[in-house]
C-alpha cells in the first residue's frame, strides 16, 4: 500500500477510533493508539514495519511540535510566579520515581546500573499524551497549570539526569577497557555538556530568528508556514548536530514567548492545525508496539510499572504537601503524570547499548510498561482532572462533539 | 527587577545572547566533528547511536544467533558428512601424471603436496542405500573402476555406471553395499532462496574433508532452461563434486567444475533425475541413445505448433545420432515407429527399449509439415564394447575412443570420443577414420587392435586421420596401466 494512502487511512481511522472510545469516556489518544495496534504488525500488518519506519518522521515532528508549545510555559512572568515552587515539586516527583523504581528493580534485576537508568527513564512523562488530554478536555485550573509546568520541567530534568547518569555508568562500564581514560573522559564530558548546552543554544538561536521573523508576518497561513518551517529546521538541525531535539524545541518555544508576547498568536495558529500530526503520532506509536510484549513483561516489568506510578504519586503528594500546594494537587497530580511513551523507548535503546547484558530485560520492561501506560496514562490524566473539577467539557451528549 | 527588565529591553543584551548561542553551536559543532573524525580513524563508529546499535547486534549475534548458527552447521555437517565420499581413480594413483585436464588442476604446484596413497579426483555424494554415488564427470577419465573413501576412512570399490555429458555428472555404483550409511535428506521439492546460507561439504584431493560457508547469490537458467545455483563465492576446483546443503542439513545441490574451469551448482532434484536416468539407461548393456533433449508440451505450446500430441526437441547433442539424421531443435516428434507419441517420457522410454544400433522411425512436424526421419541409435558410454575382450576394450578405451567394428577396409572409424579423454584432447571426433598408425596402414578395427598391442603404453604414436576427405596427423599415447 502506498504511504500516501496509508497516511490517509491512518487519519480517518484515528478519527473513528477517537470517537468510538469517547463513548466509554476514554480520551481520544487511546483510541488512536488502539487503531495503531490494530493496523500494526502484531494484528493486521497493514501498517508494516517498513511503513512505520518510513513514516517515522511524523513522530519526530509531533514531538517537536508539542515540546515547542510546552516551551511557551517558560515565560518569565510564569517562572517568576511559580518557577521556584514548580522546580522543587518536579524534583520531589522525580526523586520519588527514581527511588521507587530503583528500590523495586534492584533486587529483581540484580544490577544497580540497570535499576538506576530505568529509574531515570521512569521519570519521563509523555508530553503529547498528557497535553492532548488536557486540550481535549479544555481543562483549566490549578491542577492543569501545574501539570503543564511539571511536564515541561520534568522532561528537561529527565533528559539532563539521564545524560548525567549514563555518563557515569558508561565511565564505570568502560573504564576498564578504554586504552586512554583521559581522552575517553573528555569525550564523554563533551557529549554530556554538548547535549544540554548545545541544544539550549540552538533553541535560543532559532527562537530569536522566529521572533524577529514572526513580527513581519501577519497572515494566518504565512504564520503557520513560518512556524512549521522553523520547527522542521530545528528538529533536523538538532539531529544533524547530535543535539537533543526535545531540549532545543522547548528552548525555542521558551525563547519565543519571552521575546514577544505577540508570539501567542504563533502558538495559537499551531494549536489549531496540529491535531492530525498527533493522530498520526499515536497511531504509529500503537503500530510500534506488540500485544505480545504484554506477555513477556515479567515481574520486573510489572514491578517497574507499579513502582513508577507509586513513586510519582508519593513524590507529588509529599512534594505538594511540604510546598503548600492545594489538596487537589496533592491528590491528583501523581495520577495525571502516568503517561509514558516514545521518548522512554528512545532512552531505553540507549541503555541497551550501555548495558548489553540486560538488553532483553530492558526491552521487555520498557515496551510492556509503555504499552500499559499508553492506555492507562491518558485515562488516568483524564480521571484526575475530571475529579479535580477542571475539565470543562463533560460529555453530556456524545453527539454534541460531532 | 526593574533593572533587569531594562537590560532585557536593551539591544546589547539580545546581541550578547545571540552571539553566545551562535558561538556555542559553531564551536561545539566543530569540536564534535573533530572527535567524530578521531573516533572514525580509531575504527569506532562515528555516531553514538550507531555504536549502540552495533553493540546490540554484535551482542545478539554472539549470544544467540551465532550459537544457533554454529549448532545448525554442526548438526547438518554431522548428518551429511558420512555421505560425502572421495572418488579416486584406481589408475591415477600410480599413472604418469599430467595427462588429463583434471590432473593439471590437482597438480597445482602451489598446493600442499598430496599424499601419494590417496589422491582423489573429485568428491562424490552417496545418494541411496543401493550404493549409487553421484560425482562430477571430471573425475572419470578412461577408467571404469574407482576407489571410494568414506568419512570413516574405509575404502570400497565402485564401478562406473554411466556418464551424462550434458549435465557433466557421473554415476558410480559400489560393489559391496552392506552396511552403507543412510544417505542424507535431499531438498528435492523445497525451492532454494537467494540469500540463504549454505554449507559446502567436500573432500580435498588429499582426501581431507572440507567445509565452507557460502550464500546462494543467484538462481539462473542456462540456455536449455535448466536451473543452476550460483554461490557468492567462487567454487574452487578442489570442490568438484562436493555437495551444497542448507543449514537444516538437506542437500540442495552438487558442485560441478566444467573443463573450462567454470564451476556451478546443479540443483539436487535435477542431479537425482540424471542419476535415475543414468541408472535406467545403463542397466542392460546396450540401450539406444539418440542424443535428443525433449520437452513436454503444455496446451499453449500445442496450440502454437498446431499439434495434438508429442514432444518438442529443445536440444540435440553434438554429433549425436539424432543430429546426424537431420533432426533439429523445435521439431515436434509426433510418433515413434508408427506409435503416436503421447509425451516426452514415452518417447524416451520407447527409444530406450530398443537395442543400440537399431533404427528408430520418427514422424516429426517441422514448420507445419509432417516428415519422416530415421535415426540409427548408438550407445554412448556402455555399448559397443560387446564382443571385445576385456583387454581389447581397455586398449581402445584407455585412449577414450570407441571404434566401429565394420570392416570397410577404409580404416578404423571412430564411433565416439569420450570427453576429456586422451583422444578428446587431441581433437579427435566421432566420425574420424584412423587410416595409419606410425606409418602402417590400418584397414579396420582388428588392424587397430593389432597395432596397439605392439606399441607400449605411454609411448607416443602418430595417427593419420581422415576427416571429411582431408587427412591430418595427431600424436597420442596410451596410458600406462596401473
Amino acid at each position: 500500500m502506498s504511504n500516501v494512502l496509508l497516511v490517509g487511512l491512518i487519519l480517518l481511522l484515528a478519527l473513528i477510533g477517537g470517537h468510538l472510545v469517547k463513548f466509554i469516556r476514554v480520551p481520544e489518544v487511546v483510541g488512536y493508539f488502539f487503531i495503531g495496534l490494530a493496523l500494526g504488525p502484531s494484528i493486521s500488518d497493514i501498517l508494516t514495519h517498513d511503513a512505520v519506519t518510513a513514516l517515522e518522521f511524523f513522530s519526530e515532528i509531533a514531538l517537536g511540535l508539542i515540546l515547542f508549545s510546552i516551551g511557551s510555559f517558560f515565560d518569565f512572568d510564569n517562572i517568576r510566579k511559580v518557577g521556584n515552587q514548580t522546580l522543587r515539586l518536579t524534583v520531589f516527583v522525580m526523586v520519588g520515581t527514581i527511588l521507587a523504581v530503583f528500590v523495586v528493580l534492584l533486587p529483581l534485576s540484580g544490577s544497580w546500573q540497570m535499576a538506576l537508568l530505568l529509574g531515570v527513564i521512569a521519570t519521563e512523562v509523555s508530553p503529547i499524551a498528557t497535553v492532548l488530554v488536557l486540550r481535549e478536555s479544555n481543562s483549566e485550573g490549578p491542577l492543569t497549570e501545574t501539570i503543564y509546568n511539571i511536564v515541561a520541567l520534568n522532561n528537561v530534568g529527565c533528559l539532563v539526569v539521564f545524560g548525567v547518569a549514563t555518563f557515569f555508568v558508561r565511565l564505570i562500564e568502560r573504564s576498564g577497557a578504554a586504552s586512554s581514560f583521559a581522552s575517553l573522559l573528555t569525550r564523554e564530558v563533551f557529549y554530556l555538556v554538548w547535549g544540554i548546552v548545545g541544544s539550549v543554544a540552538l533553541g535560543v538561536l532559532l527562537g530569536y530568528i522566529l521572533a524577529v521573523w514572526g513580527r513581519k508576518v501577519e497572515e494566518h497561513g504565512e504564520m503557520l508556514t513560518l512556524v512549521l518551517g522553523m520547527i522542521l529546521v530545528a528538529v533536523g538541525a538538532s539531529n544533524w548536530l547530535g543535539l537533543s531535539s526535545l531540549i532545543a524545541m522547548m528552548t525555542m518555544g521558551a525563547t519565543l514567548i519571552n521575546l514577544t508576547k505577540a508570539s501567542r498568536r504563533l502558538f495559537d495558529v499551531l494549536g489549531r492545525t496540529d491535531p492530525p500530526v498527533y493522530a498520526i503520532f499515536f497511531v504509529l506509536a500503537g503500530a510500534h508496539l506488540k500485544l505480545s510484549s504484554l506477555l513477556v513483561i515479567g515481574a520486573s516489568g510489572i514491578g517497574y510499572t507499579v513502582a513508577r506510578i507509586a513513586g510519582k504519586m508519593a513524590g507529588s503528594y509529599f512534594g505538594a504537601r511540604s510546598l503548600g500546594y492545594s489538596d487537589v494537587i496533592k491528590k491528583y497530580l501523581g495520577v495525571s503524570l502516568v503517561a509514558h511513551a516514545g521518548v522512554a523507548i528512545g532512552l531505553a535503546l540507549q541503555v541497551r547499548s550501555i548495558l548489553p547484558d540486560y538488553n532483553e530485560a530492558i526491552t521487555a520492561i520498557i515496551l510492556g510498561s509503555v504499552m500499559i501506560n499508553e492506555v492507562a496514562g491518558p485515562i488516568a490524566t483524564k480521571y484526575a482532572i475530571a475529579r479535580a473539577g477542571e475539565a470543562r467539557v463533560e460529555h453530556v451528549g456524545e453527539f454534541e462533539e460531532i | 527587577m526593574m533593572k533587569k527588565t531594562g537590560f532585557i529591553k536593551s539591544k546589547l543584551y539580545h546581541i550578547a545572547i545571540l552571539s553566545a548561542a551562535a558561538a556555542i553551536i559553531i564551536m561545539g559543532g566543530i569540536y564534535r566533528q573533530s572527535i567524530a573524525e578521531k573516533s572514525a580513524q580509531a575504527g569506532e563508529p562515528v555516531i553514538e547511536e550507531l555504536k549502540g546499535e552495533i553493540e546490540i547486534i554484535k551482542n545478539a549475534l554472539t549470544k544467540n544467533e551465532l550459537e544457533a548458527i554454529e549448532s545448525l552447521i554442526d548438526d547438518a555437517t554431522r548428518r551429511i558428512r558420512p555421505a560425502i565420499v572421495a572418488v579416486k581413480s584406481i589408475e591415477s594413483a600410480s599413472s604418469s601424471r599430467s595427462q588429463s585436464v583434471f590432473d593439471d588442476y590437482s597438480r597445482n604446484p602451489e598446493r600442499a603436496p598430496v599424499s601419494p596413497e590417496f589422491e582423489s579426483c573429485a568428491s562424490g555424494l552417496l545418494i541411496d542405500r543401493e550404493g549409487y554415488i553421484l560425482t562430477s564427470a571430471s573425475a572419470i577419465k578412461s577408467e571404469r573402476q574407482f576407489n571410494i573413501l568414506f568419512s570413516n576412512s574405509s575404502q570400497r570399490l565402485a564401478d562406473l555406471v554411466a556418464i551424462d555429458e550434458g549435465e557433466h555428472l557421473a554415476l558410480l555404483k559400489l560393489r559391496e553395499t552392506d552396511s552403507i550409511t543412510t544417505p542424507p535428506e535431499f531438498a528435492r521439492l523445497r525451492p532454494a532462496r537467494t540469500g540463504e546460507w549454505l554449507i559446502n561439504l567436500g573432500r580435498l584431493p588429499s582426501g581431507e574433508p572440507s567445509l565452507s560457508l557460502a550464500m546462494l547469490s543467484a538462481i539462473k537458467r542456462d540456455t536449455a532452461g535448466r536451473e543452476t545455483f550460483h554461490l557468492n563465492q567462487e567454487v574452487s576446483l578442489d570442490q568438484d563434486g562436493s555437495a551444497v546443503a542448507s543449514l537444516e542439513g538437506r542437500i540442495i545441490g552438487i558442485n560441478i567444475c566444467l573443463p573450462e574451469t567454470r564451476c556451478l551448482t546443479i540443483p539436487i532434484a535435477r542431479a537425482l533425475d540424471v542419476a535415475q536416468k543414468l541408472r535406467a539407461g545403463a542397466s542392460p548393456a546396450a540401450q539406444s541413445w539418440t542424443g535428443l533433449e525433449l520437452q513436454e508440451m503444455d496446451e499453449n505450446l500445442k496450440k502454437y505448433f498446431a499439434v495434438e500430441q508429442g514432444a518438442v526437441i529443445i536440444n540435440l547433442k553434438q554429433d549425436s545420432p539424432a543430429m546426424k539424421a537431420g533432426l533439429k531443435s523445435l521439431d515436434i516428434i509426433t510418433s515413434v515407429d508408427g506409435v503416436a507419441a503421447s509425451s516426452a517420457r514415452s518417447i524416451i522410454e520407447q527409444i530406450n527399449n530398443k537395442p543400440a544400433g537399431s533404427i528408430v522411425k520418427f514422424t516429426i512436424k517441422r514448420n507445419g509439415i509432417d516428415q519422416s526421419v530415421e535415426v540409427v541409435t548408438a550407445s554412448f558410454v556402455e555399448g559397443s564394447a560387446a564382443g571385445l575382450t576385456a583387454k581389447d576394450s581397455t586398449d581402445a578405451q584407455s585412449l577414450g575412443i570407441e571404434i566401429a567394428q565394420g570392416s570397410s577396409l577404409a580404416g578404423a572409424e571412430i564411433k565416439s570420443v569420450r570427453p576429456r579423454s586422451e583422444a578428446h584432447r587431441t581433437g579427435l571426433q566421432a566420425g574420424d577414420v584412423i587410416v595409419e598408425i606410425n606409418g602402417a596402414r590400418i584397414r579396420d578395427y582388428s588392424d587397430f587392435l593389432d597395432k596397439q598391442t605392439s606399441i607400449k603404453a605411454g609411448q607416443s604414436q602418430i595417427w593419420q586421420i581422415e576427416r571429411q576427405e582431408k587427412r591430418f596427423l595427431i600424436a597420442i599415447s596410451r596410458r600406462k596401466p596401473s
